[in-house]
């Protein structure tokens, strides 16, 4: 009689380590909101190690200018009660200064050049991705949790950024600044639930969260009114000028360019055009030149645009770029997001090997759309998909660039 | 996590009960218990309120009658600073007293956070004596970040002579520092509970004869007008047992663990800086520079660890505010890398010492 054969399987825990999930420590960043509690508490559920971490980054008080108001707002306090009841260590980290210099300043500077930043691609980058994740290493928790909906995926043992199950959850557009070194480290087990899946988890958890509304605006701009936190923090930064058509005619007035974004329609503070009866079509903006001041507006065929410039270009998972571009001579075929809201559009890529590379650097990158779009603003951001069902998410850049043509027109 | 169990070294920030004090909780909380009644168990309830006043006053070497009894430091420290048209506080006071006379005038500290004599004379030299009336000077017995005591006497000594009201906020020195009101000129000392092992929302005043006090609450009249509301009779004999108790005596060795544990520190990571560590200090507090380690870091990977200590005052949030005690003493260079480490009746030499090491092993790994 033979003894009994001992199988030795390496199993790899849900977050893809081989060992128990208790014995693996893993920092979740606690918002308040509903995803990043679901986060915690499946975690929790499957026996690991969780610390949640909530971080603190702007004055509560002082952005929603309540008097007496606490320095942290509700969402501070949500996330600790949702921790007590998990009975898991959380911490609040004061990011209130990083945060400022990383993402806000950012945001009021691209805003005075004429630009629609998108502040939380840079929160992502920076103050997330890269100092609380700094934290979590030096907690030596394993890795780092949050509730975005991507998914994070091996495609022939390479680590790839993938878009979540549910479209309209989606997040990859604010994810695309993220390095390869940062993706290892991460996990987003949200990225192949639905949003009705992670609500139903949060009942079965008895989460305190459970029926808070999903954030709509940036965060510390309450109301969407981001151009009165811009005056907020540049007073005298901002100054009035013309709004000039194409045609160079003056039609009024603006108290500046940052109440302006490339393709607005709407408010523009000015009516059609009076002077022509013949030309009656709603005027839409189509330049912003911040530095003379002026907001150039004109018929919405001028804000037609086919090629797109990137710059601080990206890659999530250089191996399949290069991959993919090996064998193809005239622009890889992919798909370009250029907002968050848009679908993403057919575009070649069209990539010199000197500029594949994945660092935070100032390749630049330019994206020949297929069909001419319209209202696309620098600030933005272009992140490209690519694979079956444009599901793979191969990286992006911040638009630099977007020349209409009118532009072109205009020499 | 030590296999003993959290080690807790806060005190500076709230101390457990204290065995003595939850026994005389619940003893007087088994009946009805308002001191105003005039029936049998209000008589009941005054009389053992007062016999924990007579004990509170005797372990703050004061006359009993001049004691009011109130939620707290926060509130002992409103009331006095209320009663004065001018106020002249040290620098390192706690927010208890800084908040709530913001416009005071400040006193200068050393680097190692210990008032100015010399500029505290200047202060009040530059009043004129109608002026002097209406001033007080408000000066910590000892500093809740750093546990260094100021020289009562001599501060004492220059209010006399000026003609000022003196206010001590002994908060951290109750129970760990013996101080005498009258040989240091003191007019008005202000306590809690919590910190020596009573309950929480106990405090109290104490007033020289003649001196101003007035409720900040309007209502019923109790502690002679002093403080409306019912007496928190319960918290009292709790607070009072605390303070028969807590004696500073009983803190003598805890100097030896206190310094044992700064010197293996040291002596593993020379670059970590003690906080005041060549003024009197307060014989359980630590305070330690970390240079190049985060402190909101440090705690928490202390925290996993399995020792509770902290950075100073933290808002409610949990999110520490910059250190005005550190930027007092001109040690700017210390802001957010600075941990206190603050004992209790309950901590024991073994607690520093895995602090200690705790301290070294995280240090040597992570400071860059």
């Amino acid at each position: 009689m033979s003894g009994p054969i001992h199988i030795v399987k390496e199993e790899l825990n849900s977050l893809g380590f081989a060992k128990a999930p208790a014995k693996t420590r893993v920092v979740v960043a606690m918002s308040g909101g509903v995803d990043s509690s679901v986060t915690a508490a499946m975690l929790v559920e499957q026996g690991f190690e969780v610390i949640g971490i909530t971080l603190q980054l702007y004055d509560h008080g002082v952005a929603v200018q309540a008097k007496g108001a606490c320095c942290a707002g509700a969402d501070i306090h949500d996330a600790r009660l949702v921790a007590g009841g998990l009975g898991i260590p959380h911490y609040v980290l004061d990011y209130e200064s990083l945060f400022r210099e990383r993402v806000v300043d950012d945001f009021v500077d691209s805003y005075l050049a004429g630009h629609t930043p998108i502040p939380c691609v840079r929160c992502n980058q920076t103050v997330k991705f890269r100092d609380l994740l700094a934290t979590a290493r030096e907690l030596d928790a394993d890795c780092l949790a949050t509730g975005h909906y991507v998914r994070r995926e091996m495609i022939d043992s390479t680590l790839s950024l993938q878009r979540a199950l549910d479209d309209s959850k989606d997040q990859s557009y604010f994810l695309f600044a993220t390095t390869p070194e940062q993706l290892d480290y991460l996990r987003f087990p949200l990225g192949g639930m639905t949003k009705a899946e992670t609500r139903r988890l949060a009942e079965k958890f008895n989460l305190p969260v459970s029926d808070k509304p999903d954030s709509q605006d940036i965060c510390f701009v309450p109301n969407g009114r981001y151009a009165d936190v811009v005056r907020k923090l540049r007073p005298g930064a901002i100054e009035p000028g013309i709004i000039r058509h194409l045609d160079g005619t003056v039609l009024g007035q603006h108290k500046g360019v940052i109440d302006y974004t490339i393709g607005q329609r709407r408010g523009l503070g000015i009516g059609g055009r009076k002077t022509d009866s013949k030309d009656n079509s709603p005027l839409y903006v189509v330049g912003i030149n911040a530095d003379k001041h002026e907001v150039i507006v004109g018929p919405q065929s001028a804000l037609a645009c086919s090629d797109v410039y990137l710059t601080e270009v990206n890659w999530i998972s250089p191996e399949l770029v290069d991959m993919a571009t090996a064998h193809t001579k005239d622009g890889l075929p992919v798909k370009v997001k250029l907002r968050n809201t848009a679908p993403a559009a057919p575009a070649r890529l069209l990539i010199k090997p000197d500029q594949s590379q994945n660092s935070y650097g100032k390749a630049t990158l330019r994206i020949a759309l297929e069909a001419a779009e319209f209202g696309i603003a620098p600030g933005q951001a272009g992140v490209i998909y690519s694979g079956e069902n444009d599901k793979l998410v191969l990286g992006g850049g911040w638009i630099a660039h977007a020349p209409t043509h009118a532009f072109n027109n205009l020499g | 996590m030590s296999t003993a169990g959290p080690v807790y070294l806060d005190y500076n920030a709230t101390a457990p009960l204290r065995p003595e004090a939850a026994e005389a909780m619940m003893e007087v909380s088994r009946q009805p218990a308002n001191p105003s009644s005039i029936h049998q168990f209000g008589r009941a309830a005054r009389s053992h309120m007062e016999a924990a006043r007579k004990t509170i006053a005797d372990s703050l070497n004061v006359q009993p009658s001049a004691l009011t009894f109130t939620s707290g430091g926060t509130e002992s420290n409103n009331m006095v600073l209320a009663g004065f048209q001018t106020v002249l506080a040290s620098s390192v006071e706690h927010e208890a007293v800084l908040a709530a006379r913001p416009e005071a005038n400040l006193i200068n500290v050393d680097k190692n956070g210990v008032v100015s004599l010399h500029h505290l004379e200047t202060l009040l030299s530059a009043l004129s004596d109608q002026d002097k009336a209406g001033v007080l000077v408000s000066v910590m017995a000892a500093n809740n970040e750093t546990g260094v005591i100021q020289p009562l006497e001599d501060i004492g000594f220059v209010c006399r002579q000026h003609k000022v009201a003196f206010h001590t906020d002994m908060v951290q020195a109750f129970g760990k520092l013996e101080i005498t009101p009258e040989e240091s000129s003191i007019d008005y000392l202000t306590v809690s509970g919590h910190k020596i092992g009573a309950p929480t929302g106990t405090g109290a005043v104490w007033c020289r004869e003649g001196r101003p006090l007035s409720s900040l609450l309007a209502g019923g009249g109790q502690e002679q007008g002093r403080r409306s509301g019912t007496e928190n009779l319960s918290g009292i004999c709790g607070f009072a047992a605390a303070a028969r108790v807590a004696q500073p005596s009983t803190f003598e060795q805890m100097r030896l663990w206190r310094d044992e544990a700064e010197q293996l520190i040291i002596q593993h990571c020379p670059k970590v800086e003690i906080m005041g560590v060549t003024a009197a200090r307060l014989v359980n507090t630590t305070c330690l520079f970390l240079p190049g380690l985060a402190a909101q870091t440090a705690i928490m990977a202390l925290d996993l660890a399995g020792f509770a200590v902290s950075s100073g005052s933290a808002c409610s949030s949990g999110k520490v505010n910059p250190s005005h005690v550190l930027k007092a003493m001109g040690r700017d260079d210390a802001a957010g890398q600075v941990i206190r480490i603050s004992g209790g009746w309950k901590t024991t030499r073994q607690d520093f010492y895995g602090l200690a090491q705790a301290v070294i092993d995280l240090y040597k790994r992570k400071a860059n």
